[in-house]
Formats: structure tokens, C-alpha cells, sequence
């Protein structure tokens, strides 16, 4: 089976800062892949070079084996959902779900049919005839998604769509596309910088970093065994801790463990307890050594001030950034 | 201060006010006067009456059968209209492609436009009246295609102000969906930017009613209205031309209340962007 | 790559751009180079002297002295109804309506209103001076008077604008500012030669600029108004492209001459209206 999506070397530039570096992306059919990465590193790009309305300037974007890279937005049959959901204000929400389907020339009971229907799925029938401006953010989502589903394209792309949303409608509208998703059978590019969205969305994340895919997997192999330890650091509520190597005796490498890969003890690395935070699974103790700060959880309270010892159970070791070994799995 | 403060200390402000009140309108009142005062006792007299000594609809009924105004007044109409069109027709695209190739650029190309503009209109009239005759556009719509040298600038400006205004991803939007790029145009971008193209539109209109150099030096007869205006005052036949000259005005005022409504108060700086 | 996407879209630009080229830089350039032609095609600078002989120097002198007088007249007053738009009072819209109205009306319209009111048997102005027991007034018997009609009736078409953009200089002017300087103890004098003055000069620039083009370029007021008699600039030009086709060329030369002025002014005023609002 070929890959539903192939992006090969994908490059792009804004004036002399470089964006997407040489990115290398396959997403399979039916697959919801979420690509994380912090603000302001490309995901957005990204999704405007393969959608089409953003140039690139040098790769190859394939779609069901189909070069599509020259092609212009509308003939890519790729349906993409904004940020801030790009409802045409001029419009119902019955004429902006019909609008792609218009584009294609579909007959007018056809298309009636088929934005009843989504409708029906999304829940937002009632709401048919209204005026966007009118509607909640929940229902604004569910249009942008709508529009997005109606013409049955061979993928999607979201961008953000659930970061305008308040907390408590975020967490149904996420349960609900994961649902939507699997129902169908669609593929899917999420984007996001949020890690919850990351960890109960996707089949796959692929963990942008400097314009480049630095490593892809399900969430739990990218919490568990981090490739880079760029990519320890940035996994995870709290961060890897990642530490000198001689401290344990292997020179000339990084050690990286996770706060609850320790066990507390009378003897192994020494620290001065900084802060001690409670927590269901247990104290989350801060530190810092050689200047780094770390972060353990141990069973145990410990007072401000006091020094405590601890050993590893567990540990990744890095050489230049890259992972080697797994120690203790 | 605040709009209750009293009348004695706004005393200077309200004296000011009056004056310049009196100032601004005594002009139009004289208009008035003379359309509407009986003959011998409006600017026929020697030194006429400053308030009115009696009333008459005769001037305006003289004038409207003494003069042939619908000539005039539907050639004026034409060709207000074609400048309005032509404004559109060019500004829409060009507008719409300096929205798009940023802000820096962009700024380049609109005080290129500006500084055209300051061309004095005479002096592009003339050898463009000596090459319209070669064309045989020594008539209204010659006059058309040179006026609309005079409110492209601006009509582009207020168009980018739309333009910028729209959210960005909206045009992304419907090219996604599968709008080539002529469908996004008409169906969501210019039915999204309606009312600064309606503003650029009746600015083009009004500017172009009102439009006397280009008129007057391309098309000399068989012209618009103020052409035929001045005509008439040369001619001094005052009264009839000031039932004229009220007539006239009457258009512009409807313009310019349709056109408040929809104004807002970004329409003339929306293009402007650091 | 990036820079063919930019391509597109300046194509997009250039029917407009060639619009302005053929129909404005096109005819300047015309007129510049057949300036310096006879009739019969041959170069000459005789168009140019012709043009002293015919009283170039008095119409320019003239056109400048009907610009300097509507400017300063127009910008003075312009401040003092701006001054009255910006403050809350009861009437404010009556009165913010009524100064605008002379813009709406046509400029043909306005000038014949005031050849009416100036005209020196039947004319408004002289019954309200014979009213006074003054003697009246031959408006158009010396140049200095037809001048000073066109300069009346210039600033009244004008002044509205000029006014509109003044107060909306001045509303962006924040009334902090005003309040700090009343608890420092400026008084009113003092509060607007330091504050108003200063922080208005770049939109006066702007003000200044747009209407000092259009005065040097004044045309319709004075050929209503006052005829050919004294003739300003475009008058001038006006009469030599009526008068025959080789006065045409004297045309051409009073154009080049216009176009050169408006130039140098439009150059000097964002020049110096550019360098305000960097130091600001």
C-alpha cells in the first residue's frame, strides 16, 4: 500500500530565515497524525505548502502517488480548517458548508443532501440557517469542519482548530473528533502546540524542530524513549531531566531520565531539596545540578533546605544530543 | 469639558460658532435667494434685497423651459457613471494585488499613484484633448477615460483599506474549497470589501458630477453639466443658471447622504499600513 | 520562487499603473517636449519667450499670491472651525454639518454663486456695503480685487477640508496631554502653542500639501469668476490652447513651467512634512 501522503525535502523560506528544512513527512491512509512542535516553528507553514496557497521553494509534495506540488490550492482536492475557522461572514452556515460543493459543480439536490447530512453528524441541523457571526466558537468549529468534510476530499489539515475554544468545550470537541475521525476513516493532519491534544488525538506524532521532523512515534515512544534530547525536553508535563554523564560514570555523555524513573536511597546523586510540590502520584522534588535544574518524584515530603539522595533506575544515554542506549528499560 | 457645562462659559465658543455658521451658509442663501425672489427684485435690481421680499417658482419653471438641462444632465449622469465603473474595474484588481504583495512594496506603489495625481489637470488635458481628437474621443466618454485619472488614486486607496481589513485566510479559505481564483474575487472577496468599493464608487461618481477642467478642454461642446453651466454664466443668463446650479447640487447631496452612511472613519486611512 | 508568487500579484497592478502612465506621465512628457517645438516642428526656445511677452511673470506672481492668501486664509480658519468640531457642545453637529456643506457643492456651481455676490451692478456684496452707506464697489475693475474674489471664494469652497483634516488631527490628540499641562499651569495660549501647534504640524503638512497642488492648480473659480482678466497660470493656458495652434505651443511652455513648480513644491513640502514626523 503506497502512503496516503508523501513529503519529500520540503523547503521554505522568509526572506533569509529558513522555515521548513529539508522536511521528510509520510502519513498513511486513514491515519491521524498530529504534528507538535512549540509556536512559531513552522506547523503552520507546513500545512499552507501542502494545501497549496503558500509557495514553496523546494520538495515534492505526494498525494496518492500524485505530484501535486505545482498544483494550485483548488485543484489538490486537500480540505484545510483555519485557526480562527475562516467562515465567510457574507454567508449562512447552510451556504458556507455548501460552498465547496458548489466549486465542484455539484447538482443543487445533491448538494442539499449532503449538507443535511453533515449537518446531522456535527449536530449543528438547527443552526442551518443562521448567520455565522451569530454562532458560539463550538459551532463555529463544527462549521469550519463541516465545510471541511462535506466534498469527501483525500485529506485533511487542521490547523489549531480547537485553540479558540474555552477548557470545557475543548475537551468534548477533541473527544469528538477523534471519534468523527475513526468513524470515517479519514486522514487527518492535526497541528497543535498543545501535548494534551497531542497524547489523546493522534495515532502518530511527528515532533517538529528547526523546519525538520526530529522524531516521529506514537506519544508514549516519544515520552518513553526521546531520540534527541531536544525532544526529551520538550515531551512530557515536566521536562527530561538531562544530566552530565560522569556523574554516574559515563563520560563524555548526557544521561536523560524521566522524575519518575529514580529511586530515593542513602547513597547514589545528592541534592538540596528547592522545592517540594505535591501531587497524586506522589512529591514532585526540584533541584538543580551543576546548574541544571532536574526534577524527581518521590513518595515521600522533604522540608526546603534539607539534602536527599537518590539513584537511577532507568536512564537514557545521549551522545551530541542523539540517543545511544537505553539503560534499565 | 463636558456638555453640560453652562451657556456662559461656552459664551465665546457658541459667538465663534454662529459667525462661522452665517459665514459658510450666507453663499448658499444667495443661491437660494436668486432662484426663488421674484425677478426685478433679485440680482436684477441694482443692489438687491438681503431678505426675501416676496416668492416664486417662475425662475425655476423659465429656466427648465428656456434651457435644455436633460442633455446635459444625462450626459453628466453617463459619464459620472463610467468614471464610477472604470474606478471598479481598475481599482478592484489593483487593490487586490497590493493587498497581497506586502505592505513595503505596496506603499511603494500607492505614493507612486498619489504623486501622478498632483499632476496639474490642465496640463495633461491639453495634449490629452490634442491626442483624444486624433481618436475621435473629443466627447463624453473621452472625458470619462481622463477623469478617471483624477479618482483612481484614491479609489485604490480606499479599496486596499477594505481589503486589509478582511481577515487573511478567508481568500485561503475558498481556495481551498475549490475556488479558482476569479470565483473567490466575485463570490467572496468582493462581496466581503461591498462597502468601501460602494464608498470608492460614489466618490468616483461625485468627483466625476462635479469634474470641470477635463469636461470643459476635452469635450468643449455637447458636454456635462458644468460645462453647460458655465456656458450658461458666460452667457449671463444669472437667474435661469442659478435654478441650474440648485438642480445640480441636489444629486450630490443624495450621494453624499448614502455615502455617509456607509463611510466609515478607516475609509481614508484604512490603506495606510506601517 | 517567492519572487515569481510577488510577480503574479503585481500583475494585477498594472493595468492601473498603465492607465495613470498613458493617460498622465505620457501627456506631461508630450507637453514638455513640444514646448520646445515650433508649429512647424523644428526646435525652439521661442515658446518660452513668447510666454514673457504675453505676461507670464504677473500670472505666475498672481496664481502665487491667490495661492499664499487662500492657504493662509484657509488654514487659519480651517483651525478655528476644527478647534469648534472637537468640543462637546450642544449644537456640535448643526454646526459640523453646515461648515461642511461648501465642499459638497459643485466647484462651478460655488464660483458662479460668487460672481453673484461680487458682481459689481446686482451683486449681494455691494447691497449690503451701499446698505452701510459705503459707495459700492467694482469688484473686477482692478486685478487686486478680482484676485481677492477668487481667493473669497476659493476658501470657502476649500476651507471644509481642510478643516475635516485638522479635527481629525485633533481628535487624536489625547486629552491627558491637555490635563497634564493644565495641572503644570499652562493656560489656554499656552496650552496651544506648545501642545496643539506642534503635535499638529505633521497632519498640517499633509493639509498643506494637498491644497497647495490644487491652488496652483486653480482653474474653474477664476475662469468663472473673473474670465482671462487678470489671467492666473492655467488661465493663461487655457486661453493660449483656445486662441489658435500656434499659441498652442505657448501652451506646451506655461504647462512645462506649471508642471516643474508643482513639482519643486510637492517635493519641498514632503521633505520637509517627512522629516517632522521621523523626529516625532
Amino acid at each position: 500500500m503506497t502512503n496516503k501522503l508523501q513529503l519529500q525535502e520540503l523547503e521554505k523560506k522568509f526572506g533569509s530565515k529558513t522555515v521548513l528544512n529539508k522536511l521528510t513527512l509520510e502519513v498513511e491512509e486513514g491515519e491521524f497524525m498530529v504534528v507538535l512542535g512549540p509556536s512559531g516553528m513552522g506547523k503552520s507553514t507546513l500545512l499552507r505548502t501542502v494545501v497549496g496557497i503558500e509557495p514553496l521553494d523546494g520538495g515534492k509534495i505526494i498525494v496518492d502517488g500524485e505530484d501535486v506540488t505545482r498544483l494550485p490550492p483548488h485543484k489538490r482536492n486537500i480540505a484545510m480548517v483555519f485557526q480562527n475557522y475562516a467562515l465567510y461572514p457574507n454567508m449562512n452556515v447552510y451556504k458556507n458548508i455548501a460552498f465547496p460543493l458548489k466549486m465542484t459543480g455539484e447538482s443543487r439536490d445533491v448538494i442539499d443532501r449532503k449538507v443535511n447530512e453533515i449537518a446531522n453528524t456535527l449536530k449543528i441541523a438547527d443552526a442551518l440557517h443562521q448567520s455565522v457571526t451569530t454562532l458560539s466558537g463550538g459551532q463555529k468549529q463544527r462549521v469550519a469542519l463541516a465545510r471541511a468534510l462535506v466534498r469527501n476530499p483525500k485529506l485533511f489539515l487542521l490547523d489549531e482548530p480547537l485553540s479558540n475554544l474555552d477548557a470545557r468545550v475543548r475537551y468534548a470537541a477533541r473527544q469528538e473528533l477523534r471519534k468523527l475521525q475513526q468513524e470515517l476513516g479519514h486522514t487527518f493532519i492535526y497541528v497543535t502546540h498543545d501535548q494534551t491534544e497531542a497524547q489523546s488525538l493522534a495515532d502518530k506524532v511527528a515532533v517538529l524542530h528547526n523546519g525538520t521532523v526530529e522524531q516521529i512515534g506514537s506519544y508514549d515512544e516519544l515520552y518513553e524513549r526521546p531520540e534527541t534530547t531536544w525532544v526529551g525536553s520538550f515531551i512530557g508535563e515536566y521536562p527530561m531531566n538531562i544530566i552530565d554523564g560522569s556523574i554516574i560514570g559515563r563520560e563524555g555523555a548526557q544521561i536523560g531520565f524521566r522524575p519518575s524513573w529514580v529511586n530515593e536511597g542513602s547513597d547514589g546523586i545528592q541534592l538540596t531539596v528547592q522545592l517540594c510540590q505535591a501531587a497524586e502520584s506522589g512529591f514532585f522534588i526540584m533541584s538543580t545540578i551543576d546548574d541544571k535544574s532536574i526534577t524527581i518524584r518521590v513518595p515521600g515530603r522533604h522540608k526546603l533546605g534539607s539534602t536527599m539522595k537518590f539513584t537511577l533506575r532507568r536512564y537514557n544515554v545521549y551522545k551530541d544530543n542523539r540517543l545511544i542506549e537505553e539503560f534499565g528499560k | 469639558m463636558n456638555v453640560s457645562s453652562s451657556w456662559k462659559s461656552n459664551l465665546p465658543l457658541y459667538i465663534g460658532a454662529v459667525i462661522l455658521s452665517i459665514i459658510f451658509f450666507y453663499p448658499l442663501y444667495v443661491l437660494i435667494l436668486i432662484t426663488f425672489v421674484p425677478a426685478p427684485l433679485n440680482n436684477l435690481s441694482p443692489y438687491p434685497p438681503q431678505f426675501p421680499p416676496g416668492f416664486t417658482f417662475y425662475n425655476i419653471i423659465q429656466a427648465y423651459s428656456a434651457l435644455n438641462l436633460t442633455g446635459p444632465v444625462v450626459r453628466s449622469f453617463y459619464v459620472a457613471m463610467m468614471v464610477g465603473g472604470l474606478s471598479l474595474a481598475l481599482g478592484i484588481p489593483a487593490a487586490y494585488g497590493l493587498n497581497r504583495i506586502g505592505v513595503r512594496m505596496a506603499n511603494k506603489f500607492i505614493i507612486f499613484f498619489f504623486l501622478i495625481n498632483m499632476m496639474p489637470g490642465i496640463v495633461v488635458a491639453i495634449p490629452i484633448s490634442v491626442e483624444f481628437l486624433k481618436l475621435g474621443l473629443s466627447n463624453i466618454y473621452g472625458v470619462a477615460l481622463a477623469q478617471e485619472l483624477v479618482v483612481l488614486p484614491l479609489s485604490i486607496f480606499i479599496i486596499l483599506g477594505g481589503f486589509r481589513a478582511l481577515p487573511k485566510d478567508l481568500e485561503n479559505q475558498a481556495r481551498v474549497d475549490g475556488a479558482n481564483l476569479p470565483t473567490t474575487m466575485y463570490r467572496i472577496l468582493i462581496p466581503m470589501n461591498r462597502s468601501a468599493i460602494l464608498v470608492a464608487f460614489l466618490i468616483s461618481w461625485m468627483t466625476s458630477w462635479d469634474e470641470f477642467t477635463y469636461a470643459v478642454i476635452i469635450s468643449p461642446v455637447r458636454s456635462t453639466f458644468p460645462v453647460q453651466l458655465y456656458n450658461y454664466v458666460t452667457r449671463a443668463v444669472s437667474f435661469e443658471a442659478s435654478a441650474f446650479a440648485l438642480t445640480f447640487t441636489i444629486p450630490v447631496i443624495i450621494v453624499a447622504v448614502v455615502l455617509q452612511k456607509y463611510l466609515k472613519s478607516q475609509s481614508f486611512t484604512g490603506g495606510l499600513s506601517s | 520562487m517567492q519572487k515569481s508568487h510577488n510577480l503574479k500579484y503585481i500583475a494585477f497592478i498594472i493595468p492601473a499603473l498603465v492607465y495613470v502612465s498613458a493617460l498622465s506621465i505620457f501627456p506631461a512628457a508630450l507637453s514638455v517636449y513640444r514646448s520646445f517645438l515650433t508649429p512647424g516642428g523644428s526646435y525652439t526656445f521661442s515658446n518660452y519667450s513668447a510666454l514673457l511677452h504675453y505676461g507670464l511673470e504677473k500670472a505666475l506672481i498672481d496664481t502665487l499670491l491667490v495661492s499664499i492668501g487662500a492657504l493662509i486664509l484657509q488654514l487659519f480658519l480651517a483651525l478655528f472651525i476644527a478647534m469648534i468640531m472637537v468640543k462637546p457642545f450642544k449644537g456640535n453637529r448643526i454646526f459640523s454639518s453646515l461648515v461642511i456643506i461648501p465642499y459638497g457643492i459643485s466647484t462651478v456651481v460655488s464660483a458662479f454663486i460668487f460672481s453673484m455676490i461680487f458682481s459689481a451692478v446686482g451683486g449681494y456684496a455691494n447691497s449690503f456695503i451701499v446698505d452701510l452707506g459705503f459707495r459700492p464697489i467694482d469688484w473686477v475693475a482692478t486685478s487686486s480685487s478680482s484676485l481677492s474674489v477668487v481667493v473669497i471664494a476659493d476658501y470657502w469652497k476649500n476651507t471644509p477640508l481642510v478643516a475635516l483634516i485638522l479635527f481629525s488631527g485633533l481628535s487624536g490628540l489625547s486629552p491627558s496631554m491637555y490635563e497634564a499641562a493644565k495641572a503644570d499651569g499652562a493656560g489656554a495660549f499656552r496650552r496651544f502653542f506648545s501642545i496643539t501647534l506642534p503635535n499638529l504640524a505633521p497632519i498640517m503638512a499633509i493639509a498643506l500639501l494637498i491644497r497647495g497642488v490644487s491652488e496652483f492648480n486653480i482653474f474653474a473659480l477664476p475662469l468663472v469668476i473673473i474670465g482671462y482678466n487678470p489671467p492666473l497660470i492655467t488661465t493663461l493656458i487655457y486661453e493660449f490652447y483656445q486662441t489658435s495652434s500656434t499659441t498652442i505651443y505657448y501652451s506646451y511652455a506655461a504647462s512645462t513651467i506649471l508642471l516643474f513648480i508643482i513639482m519643486g513644491y510637492a517635493s519641498i513640502v514632503l521633505w520637509k512634512g517627512g522629516a517632522k514626523t521621523y523626529e516625532r
